[in-house]
């Protein structure tokens, strides 16, 4: 069973950071910034815009 | 379950990104795992008195991801915490915690002082040395420990929260790590570290390329996606 939602954090810097990952990861991901806050539960949804977003816009995974 | 991203950045200051601290708040406990620089700071910001936290909750020892934490013990009884801050971190955690009684011991004796003093308890700390095991659970939210593989800091922990029916899994500094997947799978969210000091750029490619060697399967497949460490460093 795969994650609803990736997190990257403890990142020096965002550049390039994104596609590194996209390349090998096709699941949904988001990489964090500082008080971003994340809902857990059947959907996972986050509040605050992460640093990138590799994940739907609507904020809101299902598996 | 909710989670704060407190602080997502590395040991470089960084004004917009501080020191690695997630929150964990879960059936109504404030569990706290890592405690880098400026978590009270964040911590305010979002609400949340460092007198709060039930729990912090180490991977390792690192200095980026326990320097925040005279702050949280000390900021947390002078605002009004009545019970020993308790913390369950890897071989060493108790030597710090009865170190830094001692660095503090100024401060401690002057603020028990009449006329107004801060309750003995609160300053106390209640450190568990932690094996890879479930080492919190409280009813309605369990916190289990895993290894992961941070080189020579031997040992480093993952950690799991489950509850009601909904899971977390935070990485800890690692590189690829079998037992890091294990751990992940079924987990609602992975939150994974993504920076090593590594001279080769984008070593988490490599990283990458070791999971679906390992699976036999492209990394889409896999049950459990692990990040491992994204060097940015050139």
């Amino acid at each position: 069973m795969k994650p609803k939602l990736g997190v990257i954090y403890h990142y020096e810097d965002e550049e390039g950071l994104g596609e590194a990952v996209r390349k090998k990861y096709n699941g949904p991901f988001v990489i964090a910034r500082d008080l971003m806050a994340i809902n857990i539960g059947r959907t996972v949804t986050w509040e605050r815009e992460p640093a990138a977003a590799h994940a739907p816009k609507e904020n809101t995974i299902e598996r | 379950m909710r989670v704060t991203l407190l602080g997502t950045g590395t040991p470089f200051p960084n004004v917009e990104r501080f020191g690695s601290a997630i929150l964990v708040e879960a059936a109504s406990k404030k569990l706290l795992f890592d405690c880098g620089r400026g978590v009270v700071i964040r911590l305010t910001q979002a609400g949340v008195s460092p007198k709060e936290i039930d729990g912090l909750f180490l991977t390792h020892l690192h200095s980026d991801h326990v320097v925040g934490i005279p702050d949280l013990w000390l900021s947390g009884w002078f605002l009004g915490r009545s019970k020993p801050l308790r913390i369950w971190g890897p071989k060493g955690t108790s030597g710090m915690a009865k170190h830094l009684a001692q660095a503090f011991a100024f401060d401690i004796r002057i603020r028990q002082a009449a006329p107004d003093p801060l309750p003995a308890e609160g300053v106390e700390i209640d450190a568990k040395e932690i094996e890879q095991d479930e080492i919190y659970n409280d009813g309605s939210t369990r916190a289990s420990a895993f290894l992961v593989d941070h080189g020579t800091v031997n040992p480093a922990f993952g950690y799991r929260v489950d509850s009601a029916g909904h899971s977390v899994v935070i990485s800890g500094d690692t590189k690829f790590c079998q037992n890091l997947v294990d751990f992940a799978r079924g987990a609602d969210c992975l939150i994974h570290a993504a920076w090593s000091w590594l001279e080769k750029p984008y070593a988490a490619v490599e990283a990458f390329d070791c999971v679906c060697r390992r699976c036999g399967t492209g990394l889409r497949d896999c049950e459990a996606q692990a990040w491992c460490h994204l060097s940015l460093r050139r």
